[in-house]
């Protein structure tokens, strides 16, 4: 899997896991398509639960400095 | 007789006059009912205060009635507060206001009712304005005091529910002198910022005066604005503020507002769970009837047709088939108790059974892209021959017969 999909919010990965089911349920898709969205879809419910798992929340203080750009600060 | 000595000018009494009743009324609270109210264009406004029996002129410079949250009318019962003053020319004394409330409802009330009206009439509270709020956001932004109750409540329940979520906070006032303006900017920064999907906008209970920047007009205007949905948290159960009610969304407490943004990590893991539940068992049920498929193809045809036409069909679900399995095995630490029903089932219609058979299957090598047509691989490559009991390489020496595309 690409780093870039590592990335992904878990929102977003959430969001392509359950379209991927739909896509396969359809059964519109040929074998060796169905099977890329297989494993898409393993991979995908894979960094849904990394994400849910390794959660250590994450709060932070939105300062905007003076410029204009935004700085987080641990709170 | 009257003695001349002892008579004064008009203009020694009025002063008498002046410094007595100014002197006796340099602060008073008098309640009245407004009548011949003027609001002069220079901005002051002039109208008489009256009861039953008697009436006072009055007075309100521009300076004092432009702070004013309601708009005076006649018949208004009011509470005025000012100073007598006396107006020598005349001989007229008025009351010089310094504040003005309506007896009765408060002033706050009234101008509660005014902003909601205006805002109303705008459509600012209609349904079709307010945006959804994300069902699983990434990164929360909390508008609220950095001192008060509600953000230790928000920082706990998000905590609870959804720790996979960020939290961003915006310390603002939330109430007093600058809190309006200050909650104006933070809105304004967030969505500047941009990185949020959602914003929780609050603060916990408190008098209608502590409550008060939520009720003010730049507030509801920033609301309005934002591009971010906000879901507004202000007070109590009861406590209904203009934020809430421009808000794309309303929460009767702090906690809620968090519950509400925030989808409990119980339950996404639960969906989770089901979609992949889902993946096994449409991609189980699709190999299934395509290996079905290809043993009925061999059986049929296995005397009449060339195999090669039905080793084609058939080393892709080799592929595809040992494909499945490793995504399986890969992730096998999620599949607990379902993993050993769907390897036994799989085994039962494995590729191997079919290597058993007689066929072998070609894999062009390094990238083991299974090779469909003489044409894939050029002449003195080496490539893989994937049998039943192991798997040896070999090399393309010439073409005998070429595939049917190219005839």
């Amino acid at each position: 899997m690409t780093n870039k999909k590592k990335d992904l919010a878990f929102e977003e990965a959430f969001k392509n896991l359950e379209g991927i089911v739909n896509q396969l349920e359809s059964g519109q898709e040929t074998l060796e398509k169905s099977l890329e969205l297989f494993e898409e879809g393993i991979k995908l419910s894979e960094i849904c639960r990394t994400k849910l798992d390794n959660a250590d929340q994450k709060i932070k203080e939105l300062i905007k400095k003076i410029g204009g750009s935004f700085e987080l600060k641990d709170i | 007789m009257i003695d001349v000595n002892q008579t004064i000018s008009v203009t020694e009494l009025t002063e008498q006059i002046k410094n007595l009743l100014e002197s006796k009324f340099e602060s008073i609270w008098v309640s009245g009912e407004i009548s011949n109210f003027k609001h002069h264009y220079s901005g002051h406004m002039y109208f008489t205060l009256k009861d039953d029996s008697a009436e006072i002129k009055v007075v309100m410079f521009k300076g004092f009635n432009q702070y004013l949250r309601f708009k005076p009318e006649d018949g208004m019962q009011v509470l005025a507060n000012g100073r007598l003053s006396v107006y020598e020319q005349r001989g007229q004394y008025q009351l010089i206001l310094k504040q003005l409330e309506p007896s009765g409802i408060g002033t706050l009330y009234l101008a509660f009712e005014a902003l909601k009206k205006q805002l109303s009439e705008e459509g600012l509270f209609d349904s079709d304005r307010k945006k959804e709020l994300p069902k699983y956001p990434n990164t929360i932004g909390v508008i609220t005091s950095q001192s008060g109750a509600a953000v230790q409540d928000i920082f706990q329940i998000l905590k609870r529910r959804a720790p996979f979520i960020k939290v961003v906070l915006r310390a603002t006032k939330v109430q007093g002198e600058g809190a309006a303006l200050d909650i104006v900017q933070a809105i304004e920064e967030f969505n500047e910022y941009k990185k949020v999907d959602v914003i929780i906008l609050g603060r916990g209970g408190g008098s209608l005066e502590d409550l008060w920047p939520f009720n003010e007009e730049v507030v509801a205007r920033a609301i309005s604005a934002s591009a971010i949905p906000i879901i507004s948290a202000v007070g109590h159960e009861t406590d209904y503020s203009i934020s809430d009610m421009v808000a794309d969304k309303r929460a009767p407490t702090p906690s809620t507002a968090a519950e509400i943004v925030s989808p409990s990590v119980t339950d996404i893991k639960e969906n989770v769970d089901r979609f992949q539940m889902k993946l096994e068992l449409n991609i189980k049920n699709l190999i299934e009837r395509n290996w079905q498929n290809i043993d009925e193809l061999i059986n049929r045809h296995s005397r009449q047709q060339p195999q090669k036409i039905i080793e084609l069909q058939h080393s892709e679900l080799v592929k595809l088939s040992n494909r499945f399995i490793n995504s399986i095995l890969q992730n096998h630490k999620y599949w607990g108790m379902s993993l050993n029903p769907l390897t036994d089932k799989l085994s039962a219609l494995s590729p191997k059974a079919v290597l058993e058979r007689g066929y072998s299957v070609a894999f062009k090598l390094p990238d083991r892209q299974i090779i469909r047509a003489s044409g894939d691989i050029d002449k003195g490559k080496e490539f893989e021959l994937l049998t039943a009991r192991g798997s040896f390489t070999a090399a393309k020496i010439k073409d005998l017969i070429k595939s049917k595309n190219k005839q």
